[in-house]
């Protein structure tokens, strides 16, 4: 099992290391790409190529930063369960037990493909390729199965199939849809097209619009601040 | 757990290398690929219990797989399964590791993992659970299967496919559950001999 996971860590560093060293390719940039629109007019790509090289260092911001918004948002929504039943000696303990989990299908099927199509979405909206992006984010739901939720909970082997999985299949159907709703050129198209991929208000696609979004959270609320420049 | 960490490093080995010719029905090309469709299907419930026996209902699946060469493939897959056997709904969601060959265009699939069951009760309960809070029951046990497809590539180069399957599950145990506001509370855990036979018939495509 320990040399498993040593073969594991050793070929990631080796899948990274064979095509992020220096980033030699210029690649286009999303918002330089841009779209013939109904009206005649363009539109920047919310659909990105994805590309072939990305530097190891920007790989692991872009996890580092997942992992981040990960922790905070168990926090926020776990905080009464981690009081009751969480520990240290259960956040080490349960990442050795990963076994099949009893909750309803609301959870294991609906909520979990969508946390994992965010997860594919924002690694899309980092311009990296379907292949890549399912990768990270069957890493960054690794992650949280294995280092975050153990804290109250043994991993499950139906969420650690099923997040990135299912959250891949969903997150390209999410892309190919709001893709095509920004094309509409109409206010409303556009603001349905960011309602089903919220990543593309993150600045990188948002410039062309003045899209800006930040997430406000306190004790008892959650919510955000939007603006839109026009 | 070790069969997931092997997943994983095949996947590494295969974002590290460049795919060198385009996926056909007739040729896969190497490295890491996902299919995903969904149908019907048609089980019988082999059970000592009061519930029905036939059921019908959809199903969906994924293949996460790792090609090894253009006619052969190892598979991480999920079939979820919804069924109506008389006023029951089971849910199944079979997780299985299998190995995948291809004949021509054709292609054969044999699979065996884990397969938790869960039947709601959805208010009937039956006779045995009358007097209980439990609001379903969750089965565990094995499952084989084996799965017959054709995969066709259309004008654009979409590639999609039509399979049909058969599964076995064997249920060993079931575990009575009611929910404690979002967690599930097991009440009681009981041997069982349950059986599950399905038939499938599915339409699906490749993702990537």
């Amino acid at each position: 099992m320990r040399s498993l996971v040593v073969l594991f860590v050793l070929s990631g560093l080796f899948s990274n290391y064979s095509y992020g060293i220096d980033n030699p390719k210029e690649e286009p940039k999303v918002e330089e790409i841009k779209v013939e629109g109904e009206d005649g007019g363009t539109f920047p790509l919310y659909e990105p190529v994805g590309r072939e090289e990305i530097p190891i260092k920007e790989k692991m911001l872009n996890f580092g930063s997942v992992y981040v918004v990960q922790w905070a948002f168990y926090f926020y929504s776990q905080e009464e369960e981690i009081r009751e039943s969480g520990s240290w000696k259960n956040w080490y303990e349960n990442a050795f037990g990963p076994r099949f989990d009893k909750d309803s299908f609301e959870y294991n099927i609906f909520k979990h493909s969508l946390t994992g199509n965010y997860y594919y979405l924002f690694y899309r909206s980092r311009n990296y390729s379907e292949k890549d992006a399912f990768f990270w984010s069957f890493m960054s739901s690794l992650a949280f199965e294995f280092t975050i939720e153990t804290a109250t909970e043994v991993p499950s082997y139906q969420d650690i199939y099923q997040t990135p999985v299912f959250g891949a299949v969903l997150g390209i159907g999410s892309e190919k849809l709001s893709h095509y709703l920004h094309g509409k050129d109409t206010w409303y198209w556009h603001t349905l097209g960011y309602i089903i991929n919220p990543m593309t208000l993150i600045p990188q696609f948002a410039r062309e619009k003045k899209v800006a979004a930040m997430p406000l959270i306190d004790k008892n609320k959650v919510g955000a601040l939007v603006t839109w420049g026009f | 757990m070790k069969a997931i960490l092997i997943l994983l490093i095949l996947m590494n080995v295969a974002l590290a290398k460049e795919e060198e010719y385009k996926f056909r029905p007739d040729y896969w090309s190497p490295g890491l690929h996902l299919i995903a469709g969904g149908g019907i299907n048609a089980t019988y419930y082999d059970s000592n219990e009061s519930y029905g026996n036939y059921g019908y209902g959809l199903n969906g699946k994924t293949d996460l797989g790792y090609y090894f060469t253009n006619r052969f493939a190892m598979e991480w897959s999920s079939n979820v399964k919804f069924n109506r056997i008389d006023e029951y709904l089971v849910w199944d969601t079979l997780i299985t590791f299998g190995l995948r060959y291809r004949i021509k265009e054709y292609y054969v699939r044999g699979f065996g993992g884990k397969a938790p069951t869960v039947i709601f009760f959805q208010g009937n309960q039956p006779d045995a659970y009358k007097n209980s809070s439990a609001s379903r029951l969750q089965y565990d046990g094995p499952v084989y299967g084996l799965a017959f497809g054709k995969m066709y590539e259309n004008k654009n180069g979409l590639i999609w496919f039509l399979e049909t399957s058969a599964t076995f599950q064997q249920l060993n145990d079931h575990q009575a559950i009611k929910m404690d506001g979002q967690t599930p509370v097991v009440l009681s855990r009981d041997r069982d001999s349950s059986r599950l036979y399905s038939l499938y018939f599915m339409i699906g495509l490749l993702v990537f």
